[in-house]
This record gives C-alpha cells, sequence and structure tokens, in this order.
C-alpha cells in the first residue's frame, strides 16, 4: 500500500523555526512532524511513502535517507515545480501511487496530528465500497472553516460548504483521505484545489464517504496550535503508553522528556512540556506549557510558560519568558529579562526585555 | 644585507602592468602579439612557461647590441623569446632552437612563418644535452661559434648545460639563464617552500652558486618584480542588520551596486596586486567557497577561507589566518572589514605606510557625529595616533575608524587567538609604542551593514562612479540623476527613473514606473505605474500594478506585493505574499 503526504511550501506560518529547517522536519513531542506520520503508515503496513514537496528537497532527502534506513520503509519525493495546490500533487505523483494491485492509496496532510485510525479508515472504506474516504472531525467553532455535510447513519457526503454562515453541521475536514487509484483520473496536473474541485465532484456521484475521526486532531501548522496540540497529543499519550511520560516530585501533569535530558534540583515542569534531546534545565526551573527544542539550555529560577524555544537556544537566569514567544535557532535571552510574545529570528541576543508581541529580527 | 633583497611592495603587479602597458605592449610586433594569444588560448596557465612582453625585449636588445649573427636557444616553448630573437637577428642570422616538445613549437610557427623569418630558424626537436654534445663532438667547426645563448628549460640540467656551453659560446658571448631567482623561492628557507618544489629550487640555487663562483664568466643577476601581498577581509557572522536580504544569502553575496559587496573589495584588492586574500568568515562557509570557486578563476586571484569556531572578535581572527597572511617577503598585508564600501585608495595606502615607516596604518573617515563611533585622535601634520576614544562626550576631533588597515607582520605578535577587539587591545598599544599612523580616507566612505546605510551608500557609490567612469551609469529621457541599469534588464516606457537606483540583471520594469533611491535585485518585476522609493527589492519579487512602496520597505527574496497595495516601511521575509497595505513600518513573517 502507498502513501502521499502533502508537505508543501515555505512553512512560513512556522517561522522562525522553519527559517532553520523545512517545516516536516520541525519535532513535535520530541520527534519530527513528518516522523509521526510516517510511522504511523507503516504501522498498518505501507510500504512506500511519497513527500509532495516544492522547498528544500536536499534538506528533506538528506532527512530521508536517515530515516528510510531506519524505518524500513521507502520514501521518495515528488517535487512540485509550481505550487500545485491540494490536489495536484496526487496528479504529479501518480505513478508512483498506483502500481496493477489496485490498492487505495492514503493521503495525508504534513501539519496534522491525530491519532491517526488508519486501520479503521481502511475497514470503513471497504465496507462502504465507495470511491474515495475522508476522516472529518468535530469543532466547536465550525464557521471558521470548510464544513462536510454527511449523511449520519452511512456517513455518504453530500456536500461541502466553505465557512458557512448558518450552521450545517460541525464536522470539518481532517484532512486524512483513503483514495482508489480512479480518483487520479479526475485530477488534472496543474493547481487544483482537493476541497473545492474534486471531492464536490465524487461527493455528487454519491462515490465520498466520511468517518468522524476518533480522538485528538490538531493542524499545528502555527505556533498556537503547535502549543495547543502538545496538550492534545501528550493527554493522548497518557492513555496509551504513559510510561513515555515524565514522572517524579518535579512532574506536574503531562511531561515529555528525552532520556539525554537534564533537569536540575527544586525544578517544576509541567504540565505539557515537551523537553527534547541534550537540553539542560538547570536548577529553580519552572516550565508549563511549552516545548524545549534540541541542545536548550534553560539557566536557575527563569520562569517559561506557553513558548517555544528553539535549538541550542540560551534563556537566562531569572528570566521569565511567556505568552507565545517562539525563539529561533540559538537564540540567548539574556539573564532577567522579560518576554511577552516576542517572535526571535534565528542567531539573536535579547538584552532587553519585550514587553509586547512583536518580531525581533 | 642578504645576497637576495626581499621584494619591495612596490615592485608589484601594479608596475609590472604598467611597464607592459607603457613599452610592452605598444612596441611588441603583431606576430609576437599573436603568438602570446594563441599561447594563452591553449595552454592557459601555463603561460608562464612563456617570457613575457618586457623580457623578449631584453633578449632582442641584447641580440643587436651585440650584432649577434648566430644564436642558441634551449627550451623552445611556443616560441616567444625564439621569435623575439629571429626578429631582432639581420636576415642571414641563424638561431638554433632545441627543444622535445615539437607541438608547442608549431602553436608559434605560423606566426613565425607570417613574421618573415622562418628561414633564420633551425629547430631541433631532441633534448638538448644530446644536441650539445653532438655539437661538442662534431668534426664540424661548431665550437666556439655562438654569440648568444638563451636557457630557458628545465632547471635541473642548466648546470650541465653551462659545462657545455662554454664552449659552445664566443669568448665574449652571452649566455643567459632564466628564472635564476625562481619566483623569490630562493631566498626563502627550505623548510617554507612547498614540497614539490623544494627539489627544484634547490638546484637553481646550487647554480647560481656554481655561476657566482666561476672565474671564467662575469655575472648580472637580474630580478622579475612579482608581488605577494595578502589581505584578509573580515567577514564575520551572520548579518543580522541586513535581514531579511541575508536570509536568503550570506551578507557578503549580498549585491551593492549590482555585484556582490566582496566582489568590490576583493577587485580594489587585485588592481593593487594583492594575491591572495583571506575570508575571515564563522558562517555558512559553504556558500561562500561555491561563490569563491567561481570567482577565483574569473579573478586570477587565490582565495581562502578561515573559518572561526568561536567569535574572535575584530583581531581575533588575525592571529587565526597568521600562516596565510606572512610569508618571508616581510610585506605588509591588508586587513578590510567586509561592510565598508569607499573608493579604495589602496595604493596611496601602501605609500603612507612606507613614508611613515611604522608599524600600522589605519584609515579614518570624516563624520558629522563622532560621538556615536570610536574616535581616532592624532596629530594632523603627521598621521602619528595618540589614542582612541569610544563615544565621546566631549568634541575630541571627528576622525573614526574606516575599518581599512595595513599592518606589518609584526602586529600579529601582538593579538592571541582568543575573542579580541582590535580597536580596544591591539591599536592602542600600537599607538603608545607610537608605531600607529592615520591616513585621512579621500571620497565617500559607508557602513552598508544595514538597510538605511545600504541605501545611503549606493547614492555616494553613484556618485563616484559619475566622476570616474561615467559611461557606466544609465542614460536616457527616462533616467534622473545617477541611475545604473544591467545590461540585461528592461524598461518599459514612459518610466521614470532616478536618482540613486540599482537595477540587477534579469529585472522587468514595466511602462510608467517610477524609481527613486532604491535597489532592485536580479530578477525582479516591477508591473506597471507602480512608485517606489527609499528601498530594497530582494531577488525575483514581483510589485504590483499601480503599488507604492516607500520609506525603506526592505523586501526580502521571492515576495509579491499584490496590485494596488501600500508599504510604508515594510520589512517582509522571504516567499511571502502582500495582499493588504502595511501602513506603518513593520516586520512581515
Amino acid at each position: 500500500m502507498k502513501a502521499l503526504i502533502l508537505v508543501g511550501g515555505f512553512g512560513t506560518r512556522l517561522r522562525p523555526l522553519t527559517l532553520s529547517v523545512p517545516k516536516p522536519l520541525v519535532e513535535f513531542a520530541n520527534k519530527p512532524m513528518i516522523l509521526h506520520q510516517i510511522e504511523a503508515l507503516k504501522e498498518i503496513g505501507v510500504t512506500e511513502v511519497v513527500l509532495a514537496i516544492n522547498y528544500q528537497p536536499e534538506v528533506m532527502l538528506n532527512f530521508l535517507k536517515e530515516f528510510e534506513a531506519k524505518l524500513g520503509i521507502k520514501i521518495t519525493c515528488s517535487q512540485e515545480t509550481e505550487p500545485l495546490g491540494t490536489a495536484g500533487p496526487l496528479a504529479l505523483a501518480r505513478d508512483k501511487l498506483i502500481d496493477d494491485s489496485g490498492e487505495p492509496f492514503f493521503v495525508l496532510n504534513s501539519d496534522v496530528i491525530s491519532e491517526y485510525p488508519l486501520k479503521e479508515m481502511i475497514q470503513f472504506h471497504k465496507t462502504h465500497g465507495g470511491e474515495a474516504s475522508i476522516m472529518v472531525t468535530k469543532v466547536d467553532e465550525p464557521s471558521k472553516y470548510g464544513v462536510v455535510v454527511m449523511e449520519e447513519a452511512t456517513g455518504e457526503v453530500e456536500r461541502f460548504v466553505e465557512k458557512p454562515k448558518i450552521f450545517v453541521g460541525n464536522k470539518i475536514n481532517a484532512g486524512i483521505y483513503l483514495l482508489n487509484p480512479s480518483v487520479l483520473d479526475r485530477i488534472e496536473l496543474r493547481p487544483t484545489s482537493i476541497e473545492k474541485e474534486v471531492f464536490p465532484k465524487i461527493a455528487a456521484d454519491k462515490q465520498l464517504y466520511a468517518m468522524v475521526l476518533p480522538g485528538f486532531w490538531m493542524d499545528i501548522g502555527q505556533p498556537r496550535d503547535y502549543i495547543t496540540g502538545l496538550r492534545l497529543y501528550l493527554d493522548s499519550l497518557r492513555k496509551k503508553s504513559s510510561s513515555r511520560l515524565a514522572t517524579g516530585p518535579h512532574v506536574v501533569g503531562n511531561v515529555l522528556v528525552d532520556e539525554t535530558a537534564k533537569i536540575g534540583e527544586g525544578c517544576l515542569i509541567g504540565p505539557d512540556v515537551a523537553i527534547g534531546p541534550g537540553c539542560v534545565v538547570e536548577s529553580g526551573v519552572r516550565l508549563s506549557r511549552c516545548t524545549v527544542m534540541r541542545g536548550v539550555r534553560i539557566k536557575k529560577h527563569a520562569c517559561i510558560s506557553s513558548s517555544i524555544i528553539g535549538w541550542h537556544s540560551t534563556v537566562g537566569q531569572w528570566a521569565r519568558v511567556e505568552n507565545m514567544t517562539i525563539l529561533g535557532e540559538d537564540v540567548h535571552v539574556c539573564d532577567e529579562i522579560y518576554s511577552n510574545g516576542g517572535v526571535v529570528l534565528p542567531h539573536k541576543e535579547i538584552k532587553s526585555s519585550i514587553l509586547k508581541p512583536e518580531i525581533v529580527m | 644585507m642578504a645576497m637576495f633583497p626581499a621584494n619591495g611592495i612596490l615592485q608589484s603587479e601594479a608596475l609590472k602592468k604598467y611597464i607592459y602597458e607603457t613599452s610592452g605592449y605598444p612596441r611588441e610586433h603583431k606576430e609576437l602579439k599573436n603568438l602570446r594569444e594563441a599561447t594563452a588560448k591553449k595552454y592557459g596557465d601555463k603561460i608562464l612557461m612563456s617570457v613575457p612582453v618586457d623580457e623578449g625585449q631584453f633578449l632582442s636588445l641584447l641580440v643587436k647590441i651585440m650584432n649577434a649573427k648566430k644564436t642558441l636557444e634551449i627550451g623552445v616553448f611556443t616560441g616567444y623569446s625564439l621569435l623575439s630573437t629571429a626578429l631582432a637577428l639581420p636576415d642571414d642570422g641563424q638561431v638554433t632552437a632545441i627543444d622535445i616538445d615539437q607541438e608547442a613549437y608549431e602553436v608559434g610557427l605560423p606566426f613565425i612563418r607570417q613574421a618573415g623569418v622562418e628561414h633564420k630558424i633551425n629547430f631541433i626537436k631532441s633534448d638538448a644535452n644530446s644536441v650539445l654534445s653532438d655539437m661538442l663532438n662534431s668534426k664540424e667547426k661548431q665550437i666556439a661559434e655562438f654569440d648568444l645563448a638563451f636557457v630557458d628549460a628545465d632547471k635541473f640540467s642548466y648546470k650541465r648545460y653551462h659545462k657545455q656551453l662554454l664552449k659552445l659560446v664566443k669568448v665574449g658571448g652571452i649566455i643567459a639563464y632564466d628564472n635564476t631567482l625562481w619566483y623569490g623561492f630562493v631566498a626563502q628557507k627550505e623548510d617554507a617552500l612547498p614540497e614539490n618544489l623544494r627539489d627544484v629550487t634547490k638546484a637553481i640555487k646550487e647554480l647560481n652558486h656554481y655561476l657566482a663562483s666561476d672565474p671564467r664568466v662575469d655575472i648580472s643577476q637580474e630580478k622579475q618584480q612579482a608581488s605577494t601581498m595578502k589581505a584578509l577581509i573580515l567577514v564575520g557572522g551572520f548579518g543580522t542588520r541586513l535581514r531579511p536580504l541575508t536570509l536568503s544569502v550570506p551578507k557578503p553575496l549580498v549585491e551593492f551596486a549590482n555585484k556582490p559587496m566582496i566582489l568590490h573589495q576583493i577587485e580594489a584588492l587585485k588592481e593593487i596586486g594583492v594575491t591572495e586574500v583571506v575570508l575571515a568568515i564563522n558562517y555558512q562557509p559553504e556558500v561562500m567557497l561555491n561563490f569563491l570557486k567561481e570567482f577565483e578563476a574569473k579573478l586570477g586571484i587565490k582565495i581562502t577561507c578561515s573559518q572561526e569556531t568561536e567569535p574572535l572578535g575584530t583581531a581575533g581572527p588575525l592571529a587565526l589566518a597568521r600562516d596565510k597572511l606572512i610569508d618571508d617577503s616581510g610585506e605588509p598585508f591588508f586587513v578590510l572589514n567586509s561592510d565598508v564600501i569607499s573608493e579604495y585608495p589602496l595604493k596611496e595606502m601602501i605609500q603612507f605606510h612606507k613614508t611613515h615607516g611604522g608599524e600600522a596604518s589605519i584609515m579614518v573617515t570624516k563624520v558629522d557625529e563622532p560621538s556615536k563611533y570610536g574616535v581616532v585622535v592624532m596629530e594632523e601634520a603627521t598621521g602619528k595616533v595618540e589614542r582612541f576614544v569610544e563615544k565621546p562626550k566631549i568634541f575630541v576631533g571627528n576622525k573614526i575608524n574606516a575599518g581599512i588597515y595595513l599592518l606589518n607582520p609584526s602586529v600579529l605578535d601582538r593579538i592571541e587567538l582568543r575573542p579580541t577587539s582590535i580597536e580596544k587591545e591591539v591599536f592602542p598599544k600600537i599607538a603608545a609604542d607610537k608605531k600607529l599612523y592615520a591616513m585621512v580616507l579621500p571620497g565617500f566612505w559607508m557602513d552598508i551593514g544595514q538597510p538605511r546605510d545600504y541605501i545611503t551608500g549606493l547614492r555616494l557609490y553613484l556618485d563616484s562612479l559619475r566622476k570616474k567612469s561615467s559611461s557606466r551609469l544609465a542614460t536616457g529621457p527616462h533616467v534622473v540623476g545617477n541611475v545604473l541599469v544591467d545590461e540585461t534588464a528592461k524598461i518599459g516606457e514612459g518610466c521614470l527613473i532616478g536618482p540613486d537606483v540599482a537595477i540587477g540583471p534579469g529585472c522587468v520594469v514595466e511602462s510608467g514606473v517610477r524609481l527613486s533611491r532604491c535597489t532592485v535585485m536580479r530578477g525582479v518585476r516591477i508591473k506597471k505605474h507602480a512608485c517606489i522609493s527609499g528601498s530594497i527589492i530582494g531577488w525575483h519579487s514581483t510589485v504590483g500594478q499601480w503599488a507604492r512602496v516607500e520609506n525603506m520597505t526592505i523586501l526580502g527574496e521571492d515576495v509579491h506585493v499584490c496590485d494596488e497595495i501600500y508599504s510604508n516601511g515594510g520589512v517582509v521575509l522571504p516567499h511571502k505574499e502582500i495582499k493588504s497595505s502595511i501602513l506603518k513600518p513593520e516586520i512581515v513573517m
């Protein structure tokens, strides 16, 4: 079985992190975003994953070589020379996605994290016998999204409504599809939207079915949702394999700590914190709702919440970092500095406090 | 006093060029020129094996002064010296030329024919040793018959040839050996030499000694000028002040007036004879190294990188690059700061340095607000530096460090390999020893490491270009003031461009566009009726129809400003689309 992951472009919403590394390789819960999806696919027997990319192929390909070997799954790239939207890349990768077996293939969106109930989705797909299956997820404010209107009992999709003004339903497209090879015949090799052009046609032919995604779902392509997403992910991890979470008197709630990280005395870590490899958290540090990337040093008595600290950065003694502060790679926040939502580009030193959210370049 | 005095710093590429252009090439015979060009075309760098134009002329003069009729040449290559000799010989003169490489001789032969002197030449394809032995053993009266012998061949055999030539050349004749100073290597210690040159250098030194102690000959040894001057350019770090441009490209490679910043400096150094430039960097060496390979070949100057593993400040990098900066010549070396643009009066600086005889020279420049900088307090008459004052509160002077230094090798003994500031730690010590002198930089100066100064700097640079080579500036009814346009850029009708604008390669400026005080990088498209001022438009970006872009708007690479958008000081990171106006200066990420 094959799969395509839509990786897309420049990842500008996740800057400054994506100024150092292409978005799929930015770690989430201590693992590159794309690895979460590749592992889920491998687990249900996918043998080949195609990454549809249009930016920094060399970096991606180097990473992949490393993981192809480790994971024992074939990973290739399909590179767009012009942006092809959300459906065009499928046409571009056509030859890689279908073979004579006639099996359906998965399409995933690289920004999405969820529990990936892919085995259940295969079963759902076989049962209804239609041409395409999509995952949908329940949200509180559907008017911000594209809503999928479906028949509750069978899951058959009636139509899509972009940002509905009146209530038509509360399920939105979760960005996980399982498609028969015949879907590729509906897609031309040009910039095409799968939601606006392809799925409505399949729905009109009564061949599109939607399955409600059990468990959590988040589009972590921007910092605020990345931080919320970590909470959901760690909640789920607590239920499934809580041994991976950290324990101890210094831990509150769900906390993930890489085995090579060091945590000093008198710290209070959590809830909803991920600490990456090689990090050093000195004594007396308070961390909550934040991600600390590889190689970061947090100095004594610092207090960090709702923020992302980029690779190899340092946060000074008694520094207070909060409210969606995002530090890029190699950023050094001096002692006693306050950052309220500072967004700092790589290789910078912060010597004076950032009192309101702003970009520091 | 050493037998082989070190090459003086004025005996340089510039002087060589002067000689060639004044009395060399203008008097060079047409066929000699053709031969020289054909040699360059086929052999490229190996043209060094051929004698240069001034040596050909010297040889020719020798032949004429001596009224030489029969000469011998050992080592022909493509025949430049042979043709020079043949042209100087009388019509019944004869030159016997020996070389094992006939193919090279055949490169020059057509020109020898065209010059009408082929009949004077007897070319023998052979190793010289057997020909000379044959001559000596021959019953025919070949002995002591040559007026002049010119030896320019494999150096290991020179000593052997000498014994034979002493018998073959007349008493009162001349034997000339080329390359006995071997690019100056004879004056260096053996372990300072590259390994592959040690044996030949040793052989030449033995020959020189042998000749000098031979009572049967009078000798005269002359040196060919060759400078080995070096320079270090402090490139430094991340270039964060020039973001978003430096998010796409390392700072030294960001173009200024349509040329990478660092190329302005490298070209100025090459022009005064610097043979090797070391770039002190600590960021993105691979990108820099790729660029350099391309330019090393084009410019004919050696460029290497010295990479800091930790930031070493403004002096530490000199210590790190020590081995590359000094050799046994004892020549001073330049240090430039990569953010600086100016007219680079480096030749004058060399003269200034020689005249005062101190250890270090620095360029200073006059500014209006010295209190923002480090001021250099100096004795006006001599330029001797008394002290440095950082951001002085009272007026102490209005000259600041311009970031251009000429330093004797001994300065390196004052710098440890650790983060060090040249202004705060090194120069004050040299000034205290009364060995530091400052020269006031004539012409413009600007530190273009941030956008505002980059834009001002362009104005100064174009002003200077107007005075020196105004033909490079654009002209036409659509041009106002100083404007530089790459030849591959296209400008539509009804535009008004300038003053102080630079438009890079492949740009398309559609009709009715107004541009002033801005830089447009490679591959940009400006759509109709747009109006841009005081801004920098990054590579491959587009500015939409009727868009208004002003007040220090800096667009990174691949930024697309939609039609009718207004940007007041927007600073936009690469790969963005601007769909709504930016009303006040802000960063768009």
